[in-house]
């Protein structure tokens, strides 16, 4: 019997009441934003009035819909006929929700990645492909490039100086596929990024180009969008958060449903190359898993403190390299570090309130919580502290959230998401 | 002659308060707020606006309703559906405030599947609170009408929002 069967009458009305309740209770924000305020009262001084040299900048931060609407009522209609069909393509011509769309709807995408490594003020490009099926990365200064072949379930990282071939097998790829595409990879984080609130930053010059840029925030992450004003075409993106705190990352060679030779994602192994193969064993995960994840990053490779747990973090890298691990321990950090993630990735998909925020706390750290999660239909967050224990805590007892990271150890609330 | 200003100023509040509780967020309710006065100032340039307060809050509302719809067609475009029993959770403990956070959007997706007359009309009168001659006159209908699409607005969205009722609201006795 479904659970609606269960449900009587009375209290299933009584939902529809709860629920508009709760609507109607909700906080509002002050509002609106001074300069929608502005741009309202503006257009009415100038309703019925032949256009002026003004128009555009007060049509400037409308949108698609209100543009066409605005023009018909700031210029007159026969004006606006005659001009929007050829001014169509004019810096005024696109909206956010354009820019929002070609990014949201692209199936595949391809761009570069820059940053520098935090330390060394080195510079690091990432070319990128991402598809449904497959995803290629570049690192170019490095001479890494890794494939990933969701369907088969492998990937392949060949290391071009060196002549190393790492082949891993994931095993079930098709449920962690489901997961990134759902919560975890970097494509659907910028996706998700764009749901957020946008501001205009107006026009500049980028490489010669013309370009429109907006800001949007999200979650305590910034991000700067610029697009070709004409088509909408993001040009570049810059973000710049507390988690990287002046060492942003940038966005370039945005190409959205690139036509990509197959070849670009092939398995195949050169001749001339030492293969190593890793299987790891992906099976259900827990929270034993992030425990020895943590336990095993502070200890062997993070001077004892927790690390921060999403993004490429070349900090990080740079201090897996010289911890000169054995064999057995770079295995042990292989399983362990990929089932940990596998655990955030399940866990904040499937909690109400998924939070993190050891990165640079010392393990040992009792009176510290470091992530809290509730798991959906669960009463009570389950909570990690820096001894790595696991409480259970009713919501009313949560202790309080930590607001500044520890020095030198910025932040990651992407972990929030 | 309007005093476009005066206007604005006297009905901000309850158009952003309106667009803000139907759209969640500053981006969209920002949209939907200046798109409403402009539509209503186009509106006035054609006829006598009688009661402006009525008629920016249907706009608001309807144009909130189309946001709703496109959020809720983007979703379905990526596979990502509404959910409705993975909203909420059956249990969600004594956090009131994270619950009614909880049936609040469940609302929101809920009104952008109604027809647009029942999601309207459900608007008017659960949230704007407007008697149901008050919604008949500014829709051109009768207050009989009225009654029949709120019903049906009622009725949809218990289908709606009920998957987790059973836990939460039959009540067990020992």
């Amino acid at each position: 019997m479904s659970d609606r069967q269960n449900v009587s009458p009375e209290a299933s009305e009584a939902i529809v009441d709860r629920a508009a309740d709760a609507l109607r209770r909700e906080t509002v924000p002050d509002g609106p934003p001074a300069e929608v305020l502005s741009a309202v009262v503006a257009a009415g001084a100038n309703a019925h009035q032949p256009a002026k040299p003004t128009f555009r900048e007060r049509i400037f931060t409308m949108n698609r819909i209100v543009k066409t609407a605005a023009a018909v009522i700031l210029v007159g209609g026969i004006a606006a006929v005659l001009i929007w069909p050829f001014d169509g393509k004019s810096p005024a011509g696109i909206a956010f929700g354009d820019v929002k769309r070609q990014i949201q709807e692209a199936r595949a995408m391809s761009f570069t990645i820059h940053m520098n490594m935090p330390g060394t003020g080195k510079a690091m490009t990432i070319k990128s492909h991402y598809t449904p099926d497959y995803m290629r990365q570049e690192m170019v200064e490095m001479g890494v490039v890794t494939v990933l072949d969701f369907s088969k379930g492998k990937s392949v990282t060949l290391r071009l100086k060196e002549k190393v071939a790492t082949i891993v097998d994931l095993g079930n790829m098709s449920d962690i596929k489901a997961r990134m595409e759902k919560e975890g990879d970097f494509l659907t984080q910028i996706r998700k990024m764009l749901e957020g609130e946008n501001k205009d930053l107006g026009e500049k010059e980028i490489d010669g180009q013309l370009a429109k840029g907006y800001q949007v925030t999200k979650n305590g992450y910034v991000m700067d969008l610029w697009v070709d004003p004409e088509t909408a075409h993001p040009i570049r993106m810059e973000m710049d958060s507390p988690m990287r705190k002046g060492e942003g990352i940038i966005l370039t060679d945005f190409v959205l449903n690139p036509k990509l030779d197959e070849k670009l994602f092939s398995l195949e192994i050169p001749d001339d190359y030492d293969i190593k193969r890793v299987k790891m064993d992906l099976g259900d995960t827990s929270e034993e898993d992030l425990v020895a994840g943590l336990r095993f990053i502070a200890t062997k490779v993070n001077d004892g403190k927790f690390p921060k747990l999403q993004g490429v973090d070349p900090e990080f890298i740079q201090k897996l390299q010289k911890a000169d691990l054995s064999p057995e321990e770079k295995q042990q950090f292989r399983n362990t570090g990929v089932r940990m993630t596998l655990f955030v990735a399940r866990t904040s998909a499937e909690s109400q309130d998924w939070k993190y925020f050891g990165a640079g706390v010392e393990l040992g750290a009792k009176d510290t919580p470091i992530a809290w999660w509730r798991l959906k239909g669960a009463d009570n967050y389950r909570v990690l502290y820096g001894d790595l224990r696991i409480e259970d805590v009713a919501p009313e007892d949560l202790p309080e959230e930590p607001t500044t990271a520890p020095k030198d150890s910025p932040e990651q609330p992407a972990a929030a998401e | 002659m309007t005093d476009w200003p005066a206007i604005v100023g006297r009905h901000k509040s309850a158009v952003w308060q309106t667009a803000y509780r139907l759209l969640g967020n500053r981006a969209d309710a920002s949209d939907c707020f200046q798109e409403t006065f402009l539509s209503a100032l186009d509106l006035s340039g054609r006829q006598r606006v009688r009661n402006w307060s009525a008629l920016l809050m249907r706009v608001c509302t309807c144009r909130a309703m189309d946001e709703l719809r496109r959020r809720h067609r983007r979703a379905d475009r990526r596979d990502d559906v509404a959910d409705f029993s993975a909203v909420a959770s059956p249990n969600p403990g004594p956090g009131e405030r994270v619950l009614a956070a909880e049936l609040s959007e469940r609302l929101r997706l809920a009104l952008a599947a109604l027809p647009g007359r029942q999601a309207e009309v459900f608007c008017m009168r659960c949230l704007n609170d407007l008697s149901y001659r008050q919604i008949a006159s500014q829709l051109g209908i009768k207050t009989s009408a009225v009654g029949v699409l709120l019903h049906r607005a009622r009725w949809r969205l218990r289908e709606l929002l009920s998957p987790t009722v059973a836990t939460e609201d039959v009540e067990v006795k020992p």
